[in-house]
């Protein structure tokens, strides 16, 4: 205690604390009179190690831990580097938020950790050597002023005026990984997946699958016919959201379909477009619908056309047009935000009758309300199989009907290992399932994390 | 011709898109970098893009003029706002004051003088605010039809929406705060019932959706990347 002392008053920036541990007080700051006690007063984090990150493009490196069981809230761990392992040791020169002792649990992270009730017990930091280098070029450039290589650590504790670091100092050299293995269950499902859709497509060539009926779809035609009658233009709209989303690419399948009724009956159908991309490809599907139709001279490119990509402008110019036009039909497919009541409510007044089909879940309920049918989620990607009734698009629906019964069945098993868990942990403080219930853990947790 | 039409796209659309997928699972600088440059082509060609768009509209207009269609005065306030704005984003007199990045007297949002600063936010943004404030009276009529109690369906859903609005307002709870906290009277309690409905049947329902929409998404990038479906560009499967 008097070394302890000594070496306080000794050195104002480092001073030997405990064996092997050192007390450093925060930059910027005058150096407190005492170290404060809440620092010194339990035990120290054990186990501590640094390794590469696994399943990184070679930037990281991971510093684990075993947690002292007797820290204070009050206190959080930090780190503090030095390019050299002699030291001295400094904060890292970026934004670093030190961590509490609920936090960065290893058991919480699948990404980097296999689940082991163990690892409950032990916490993670992940440093990210980038910030390094984006420091010594002031800009977020890479420049290597910081050697990765000579990079040094030291794990510690902190309040908001002083730091108390542990030995032992950690090194390690991140490397560039070539397979992500956190995905690989991502990749396995993805695989089986893809091959039961491609069985199925091949099984609709030689089999008949039944699909069930979509009222949506079946009302398609009785619009158009409705459109023809009225000698009113139909409206197709395909979402506010770019070419690159599936949700836009179902519905300009979907508009394929649908112009190719409206030219064999004779009828106009507009398409007034947010993206102009997305206008492109539907000027190109409209004309080839009308040429198969064989009715290539009906077909206007002024039809299908770019208002803006403003929400709120396009909102607005398509509202008006539907107030002046009194379109006897509207079509609202693909991904839509805010401008779906507007555009449902307009529709509505104006006594078209009204399909949409959105992917974007809290905007079903104002297209229910305002729409006269609905598809709903998943039906928007069977559209185009249902209309077409084509064998290899009606294959892939029900490949996704079989997934679903996957689903279904994985989620019971979620629901019989939640109950299991819990009638263990009424009976034992703990868990009495043993290995089994760490994996039944394990499945738990991959699910709260994936559904 | 027909293989330029026809397979090309279908070849295109396979090799890019399984490299996508492949690269999805490789965390490897090189293949990121790739899948980086990938989304900038995206970007060009979204730019490139864009000068079809402005000739689609522009175009619709002039021809509406040219022939003195129904409405043709919009089309005038159409192009001279789209000219008012282009002229002025261009940075006149571009030279900037010593010390300052960039300086433009008319344009950009960084000069809260110019005038394309002044159209912007005294123009634009309000009639943008209106637009968007009209779905305050759109939600009460949809609300209105959606919640007339004439089925066992629309009751179920008059009596949730009743307890959801009252339990997400402090008037609403006040309501029921007389309960106890905790216990079995508790989930009696206004905001109780309304996370319970939220949390519960809601957010059920959202997943259920959630999850179709996940193996939709899947199928109908397999069939696009498969060749299986080819509607998207035009005429049949």
């Amino acid at each position: 205690m008097a070394l302890f002392t000594v070496a306080l008053a000794l050195a104002p920036v480092v001073c030997i604390a405990q064996t092997g541990e050192v007390a450093v007080s925060a930059p910027g700051r005058e150096p407190p009179p005492v170290t404060p006690r809440v620092l010194l007063e339990f035990e120290p984090p054990t186990e501590i190690k640094a390794r590469d990150l696994p399943n990184d493009d070679g930037t990281s490196i991971l510093i684990t831990w075993r947690r002292s069981p007797s820290m204070p809230e009050d206190v959080r761990y930090t780190v503090y580097f030095s390019d050299g392992a002699a030291g001295p040791y400094k904060p890292l020169p970026f934004d670093f938020r030190p961590i509490g002792l609920d936090e960065s649990i290893m058991a919480d992270n699948l990404q980097y950790f296999r689940y082991r009730r163990a690892y409950r017990d032990y916490q993670f930091i992940i440093i990210d050597l980038t910030a390094f280098d984006a420091v010594a070029a002031g800009t977020h450039e890479r420049q290597a002023k910081y050697d990765w290589g000579q990079l040094y650590f030291k794990l510690g504790v902190t309040t908001d005026s002083a730091v108390r670091l542990f030995d032992p100092v950690l090194h390690a050299e991140p490397v560039t990984q070539w397979f992500d293995w956190s995905k690989f269950n991502n990749l396995l499902m993805a695989t089986v997946f893809m091959v039961v859709i491609l069985f199925f497509i091949e099984t609709a060539r030689r089999r008949k699958f039944y699909i069930r009926r979509i009222a949506g779809l079946d009302a398609v035609d009785e619009a158009i016919g409705r459109a023809t009658e009225m000698g009113r233009p139909i409206f197709y709209l395909c979402g506010l959201d770019p070419m690159t989303t599936v949700s836009t690419i179902a519905a300009t399948n979907l508009l394929g379909h649908v112009a190719k009724h409206v030219a064999n009956y004779e009828s106009q159908i507009k398409v007034p477009c947010f993206d102009p991309i997305v206008m492109s490809v539907c000027q190109e599907t409209v004309r080839e619908a009308y040429y198969e139709a064989g009715r290539p001279d009906a077909y206007n490119s002024d039809n299908v056309f770019f208002i803006t990509n403003d929400q709120f402008s396009y909102v607005a110019a398509v509202n008006g047009m539907m107030v002046r036009e009194r379109p006897a039909a509207n079509f609202f497919f693909g991904f839509y935000y805010a401008e779906s009541l507007l555009l449902g409510e307009v529709g509505q007044s104006t006594g078209a009758i009204q399909i949409a089909g959105t992917d974007s879940n809290v905007q079903i309920p104002f297209f229910i309300t305002s729409c006269d049918y609905v598809l709903i989620g998943e039906e928007l990607y069977a559209a185009s199989a249902y209309i077409s009734r084509e064998p290899k698009l009606l294959g892939s629906v029900k490949a996704s009907d079989m997934a679903k019964a996957v689903i279904i069945v994985v989620l019971l098993l979620g629901l019989v290992f939640s109950v299991a868990l819990l009638i263990a942990a009424l009976n034992d403080g703990g868990n009495a399932l043993g290995w089994l219930g760490e994996k039944m853990e394990y499945f738990m947790q991959l699910f709260n994390e994936h559904i | 011709m027909m293989f330029l039409r026809r397979q090309l796209p279908v070849v295109i659309a396979f090799v890019l898109g399984m490299f996508t997928l492949v690269i999805f699972y490789i965390p490897a600088a090189p293949m990121q970098g790739i899948g980086d440059r990938l989304k900038i082509f995206v970007t060009i060609i979204g730019a490139f893009a864009m000068l079809l768009g402005i000739n689609s509209i522009l175009g619709q207009h002039i021809t509406k003029i040219r022939k003195r269609r129904p409405g043709y005065g919009y089309s005038w306030v159409l192009i001279l706002g789209f000219v008012a704005m282009m002229i002025a984003w261009i940075p006149w007199w571009s030279a900037p004051p010593e010390g300052s990045a960039a300086y433009y007297p008319w344009g950009g949002l960084e000069n809260p003088q110019g005038a394309f600063y002044w159209m912007f936010f005294w123009i634009l943004v309000p009639m943008q605010a209106t637009m968007f404030s009209i779905l305050a009276f759109f939600i009460a009529s949809a609300a209105y039809r959606s919640f007339r109690a004439k089925t066992l369906e629309a009751t179920v859903l008059l009596v949730a929406a009743v307890i959801v609005m009252l339990g997400r307002v402090p008037l609403g709870t006040s309501m029921t705060s007389w309960l106890p906290d905790a216990g079995f009277w508790s989930s009696l309690r206004l905001e109780t019932m309304t996370s319970w409905l939220l949390n519960i049947p809601n957010a059920a329902g959202f997943r259920g959706i959630v999850l179709g929409v996940a193996l939709g998404i899947i199928a109908t990038s397999v069939r696009i990347i498969f060749g299986v479906e080819k509607t998207y560009m035009g005429g049949g499967d």
